[in-house]
């Protein structure tokens, strides 16, 4: 009964100030929330030659080549290569590596112009392909970044 | 209070806010997208072209010489030369620059290169000229064909002069000796 005659009569609730202050509030919290879960969705952009890095991969040129366990790789394009991902295949199943861990890959990556030919035979023993993959260097916010290309749209497939 | 007070910000005010709202979803769009948009890449003109008009491979002092004649449209600074040592190579991957006068070495960014002219496009069309390989000194003995890619420089977007791998008009020649 206290409580009715409370309710009815006490219609005092917070003032208009307050409420505001705790809108504005409210609105900046889940504001903050959404846009730091957004930005974990959408990847930072890699910046190489003042374009994001996945239009860059257009550019590279490469030719490759296999004989007797050597690998060999020629960049003929404009595009410094950085590392090359290896995508060993082997009966339906496949591994990938880098190729700076199966052979000499330069430190530098293989600039415009310049070959590499590699001994990687011991990885590819039984392997039916291998599909290399270019993986480019740009700048990012937080720094140089590495980009692995679309492997399906630039990638190079050697068959065995 | 609530149906009494019927008072917002006025239409001015609202319109304010809603052009001010739209411009600055506009910009972060912008600056998101703006690094998506292609552009021009940096590549080497069509009419670019050259051929080698006359070789001497001197087999047992490994030694080539070699008329390199530009018969394109366009002005080239040099070349970047590769070699295979056998026909059962499939890719030329001996660099052979180190074995030419004017081949660059030292600097990685530059090591490779066969360059007439530095920083300037100095091979016009119609110009020939001739190159000497010593190979006296070469791991790899006799060379069975060479690549060339002639490469030139072209301004960027930052009006910095940058080398252009042509490779397109890229060539081939099988070497016997003479």
């Amino acid at each position: 009964m206290v409580n009715i005659k409370f309710l009815s009569k006490n219609r005092k609730a917070v003032s208009p100030v307050i409420a505001t202050v705790l809108l504005i509030g409210l609105v900046l919290v889940i504001t903050l929330i959404v846009f730091l879960w957004f930005k974990g969705l959408t990847q930072e952009a890699i910046i190489k030659f003042d374009k994001n890095v996945e239009i860059v991969c257009d550019e590279v040129q490469f030719e490759t080549g296999y004989s007797n366990g050597i690998l060999s790789i020629s960049n003929i394009g404009n595009v410094p290569i950085y590392g090359i991902k290896v995508k060993i295949s082997e009966n339906g199943k496949y591994e990938t590596k880098s190729l700076k861990d199966l052979s000499k890959w330069p430190s530098t990556g293989l600039n415009q112009g310049r070959t590499f030919s590699g001994d990687i035979s011991a990885n590819v023993i039984s392997a039916n392909s291998v599909t290399l993959t270019p993986v480019l260097v740009g700048s990012s916010k937080s720094g140089e970044r590495t980009y692995t290309c679309n492997e399906a749209r630039y990638g190079h497939v050697i068959n065995l | 209070m609530m149906f009494k007070n019927k008072k917002a910000v006025s239409n001015v005010i609202g319109y304010i806010l809603l052009v001010t709202i739209a411009i600055v979803i506009s910009t972060i769009v912008f600056q998101w997208m703006k690094t998506y948009v292609p552009t021009e890449p940096l590549g080497c003109p069509d009419g670019v072209s050259v051929f080698v008009k006359d070789y001497n491979y001197n087999c047992t002092k490994n030694q080539l010489n070699f008329t390199l004649t530009n018969n394109g449209r366009f002005n080239l600074s040099g070349y970047f030369i590769h070699g295979t040592n056998s026909s059962s190579q499939e890719l030329a991957i001996l660099d052979l620059t180190p074995y030419t006068p004017i081949g660059t070495g030292g600097n990685p960014d530059t090591e490779g290169l066969a360059i007439f002219n530095s920083e300037n496009n100095s091979f016009g069309p119609g110009a020939k000229t001739n190159n000497t390989f010593n190979f006296t000194n070469s791991s790899f003995g006799q060379i069975y064909s060479i690549e060339i890619i002639p490469i030139r420089y072209q301004p960027t977007n930052n009006n910095k002069n940058r080398i252009i791998s042509c490779s397109n008009a890229k060539i081939k020649e099988i070497i016997v000796c003479s």
